[in-house]
This record gives C-alpha cells, sequence and structure tokens, in this order.
C-alpha cells in the first residue's frame, strides 16, 4: 500500500479525535461514527476503511475497545462494546462484520433490560471473513481464519479455520 | 383564546428546559423532528401516531404498507428499505423497533405483530427464487442482526431468531431459531439469560 499523503493523515487524526489513544500512520478514511463516550485505542498503521460504507464504533461509557498495531478494518463493520473487545496486531476484519459484547436484550424475560457483557476479544493475525458475527463471550486464538457469514459466540482454539451457523471448526492447524 | 400561540409562562418553561437540561432538550428536539420526517418519508403509507424515522429509511408503497402507533425505525449508518409491490400488503404492530439496514419486502404479504425488535440488517421477503408466500410474524417477535426470514415463513410470538440465522420454516411460539438453516429450541430449555 502506498503511504498515505499528509492530508490523508491530518484528515484522520481529525476524525479519530475523541479516541483516548491512536498510534502513528492510523487511517480513518470516509465516514466513520464513533458513539458511547467510551476509551477506544488504535494502535499504530490501523486502517479504518469507510469510504463505500461507513464504519460504527460504539463504546459503552464505561467501555473499552482496544485495536492493535496494523489491523485492518473494512466498510460496513460495527463494533459495540460496554465493556470490552479486544482485537489483535495484524488482525483483518471484513466488510459487514458486527463484533457485540453484550445482547442488549435479555433473551427470557423483559426485553428491555440490558444483560451482562462479555468480552469479546481477537488474538493476532486473525482473518475475519466478511458478514461474520462475533457475539458475546467470542474468543478466537492467533492465526483463526473464519469464513465469510460465520456467527461466532464461544472461545476456540488458535489456528484453526471456522465456518457455519453457528460456527464449527473446518480445518486444524497442522 | 387562540391556543396555538404560546404564552409567556409557555415560552419560558421552553427557554428553561433548554438552558437546564439541554440534553433532554435535544433529545425532545431529535423526536420531534423524527416524528414530522416519518410524516414526509413514509407519506404513501398508512401511519398511526407517533412514528418515528430516525434517518436513511426508504420506501416504496405501490401496494399497501400500515403502520402501527409508536413504530420506531432507528436508522443509522446503513439504509433501511421497505417495498411493497403493486396489490401485497405489509402491516407492522404498534411499538415495534427497527435497526439500521434492514429490508422488507412484501409481493403478497407481510406482517409483523406488536412490540417486534428487527435488528440491523435483517431480511424479510415473502419471494425468494419462484415461490411466493405470506409471512406472518407474531407479537413481541425478536428477530437478531442479520438474520434472513424466507418465504412462507410463520414465526410464533415471543420467539427470537439469532443473529446470522437463515429462517426456512416455521418456528412456533415462545421458540429460538439459529443456524443456517434454522433449527428450534423451545426458550424455557435454555434458562434466564
Amino acid at each position: 500500500m502506498p503511504s498515505p499523503g499528509l492530508g490523508t493523515l491530518l484528515a484522520s487524526r481529525f476524525r479519530l479525535r475523541h479516541c483516548a489513544e491512536v498510534g502513528p500512520g492510523t487511517l480513518a478514511q470516509g465516514r466513520l461514527y464513533i458513539r458511547g463516550g467510551g476509551r477506544i485505542r488504535l494502535g499504530a498503521r490501523v486502517v479504518l476503511d469507510g469510504r463505500r460504507t461507513p464504519i460504527e464504533l460504539h463504546v459503552g461509557a464505561d467501555a473499552e475497545l482496544v485495536i492493535d498495531d496494523d489491523v485492518h478494518i473494512a466498510g460496513g463493520t460495527s463494533i459495540e462494546t460496554l465493556q470490552r473487545v479486544h482485537i489483535g496486531a495484524r488482525s483483518h476484519v471484513g466488510a459487514f462484520c458486527k463484533i457485540l459484547d453484550n445482547h442488549f436484550h435479555l433473551v427470557n424475560g423483559n426485553r428491555l433490560e440490558r444483560p451482562a457483557s462479555q468480552p469479546v476479544r481477537v488474538d493476532e493475525e486473525v482473518m475475519l471473513g466478511a458478514r461474520s458475527i462475533l457475539l458475546p463471550g467470542a474468543h478466537l486464538g492467533a492465526g483463526t481464519v473464519v469464513h465469510a457469514g460465520t456467527v461466532i459466540s464461544r472461545r476456540f482454539p488458535p489456528g484453526v479455520t471456522l465456518s457455519g451457523v453457528p460456527a464449527s471448526v473446518r480445518r486444524r492447524s497442522a | 383564546m387562540n391556543t396555538l400561540v404560546p404564552t409567556g409562562k409557555e415560552l419560558a418553561h421552553v427557554l428553561r428546559l433548554f438552558t437546564s437540561n439541554p440534553s433532554q432538550a435535544q433529545a425532545l428536539v431529535n423526536r420531534a423532528v423524527a416524528i414530522a420526517r416519518a410524516r414526509v418519508v413514509l407519506r404513501q403509507c398508512t401511519l398511526g401516531r407517533y412514528v418515528h424515522v430516525g434517518d436513511n429509511v426508504h420506501c416504496t408503497a405501490e401496494g399497501d404498507i400500515t403502520i402501527g402507533e409508536r413504530v420506531q425505525f432507528f436508522g443509522g449508518m446503513l439504509a433501511s428499505e421497505l417495498r411493497c409491490h403493486a396489490g401485497a400488503r405489509l402491516s407492522i404492530g404498534e411499538r415495534s423497533q427497527f435497526n439500521y439496514g434492514f429490508s422488507i419486502e412484501a409481493h403478497q404479504s407481510v406482517s409483523l405483530g406488536r412490540r417486534c425488535m428487527i435488528a440491523s440488517l435483517v431480511r424479510i421477503s415473502d419471494s425468494h427464487r419462484g415461490k411466493t408466500a405470506p409471512v406472518v410474524i407474531g407479537d413481541d417477535v425478536w428477530i437478531a442482526h442479520g438474520a434472513i426470514i424466507e418465504p412462507g415463513v410463520e414465526i410464533g410470538a415471543g420467539s427470537v431468531v439469532s443473529a446470522g440465522s437463515v429462517v426456512t420454516t416455521s418456528v412456533p411460539p415462545g421458540h429460538l431459531a439459529l443456524g443456517n438453516p434454522a433449527r428450534v429450541v423451545r426458550l424455557e430449555a435454555l434458562g434466564v439469560s
């Protein structure tokens, strides 16, 4: 990728002005919605590509979103956290992914009540396919490959390939 | 006495609200704008009172769209679509809520019950690959992010469709549908969560 121009970097800084930490060379292009007022920590050389479809980062007041170095997030992705979401270094989040650490409504009982959050963690070098969904409690180990459209709500060991709704292991690493 | 002209007392009350609690005043203004926006965006539909359109909702009503009282379309980062073809019916019960990016299309008949919750990127259509059959969604149904409801599906009252599911068969009341294709589990069997 060609190195971004000064104007692009300055525009990115402006779009990310409410983030608690922004590493060097981090880019936010196009439309980026930041809501909720929580802490957002972005590492170095992160790319948030909202040029075609916007990206939404909803971080609740006491919540924290951590995105490590060299992460690429494609357009249409929405990350909503009320506690903590961590995306490890060199991971790739595909287009129209949804990452949630809270269901926002009780499945059984009063739908207007909010359940407890379960943090979501994505380790290093994970490839998330387009339209995949990470639900509360999802934890992907390093080097995981997630096929498009997969729905994940639990912990998986590192280095596996996942697909399906709900997710199942398609291949284990050698 | 002309009641449309606010008295000094009323004006003072509004002014006090705006200065003492700006965030609440902002919310009130946003709500008024959203209700007015609904009258414009959904002008081809039969609307109940206080229908709320946040942003980014597109409506094509060649057929008959009925939207109940206090239905809320929150809108957001992706555009949503309501589409009703000629001769078709699309009805939405009162107090239902819709997140961003959903798409509902009726060729024949789609009906949603009261107090439904439709999450982002949900797709509901009653016609797909040559099959056309009405879709009926009961009261208090919650359809989570990215779920797809296929033609001819009936979802019973109080059921939940989990995120990313593709629902091809009917769901009885009080059940959770999950997977692609969706299988059904009794909600009571899950315990409270």
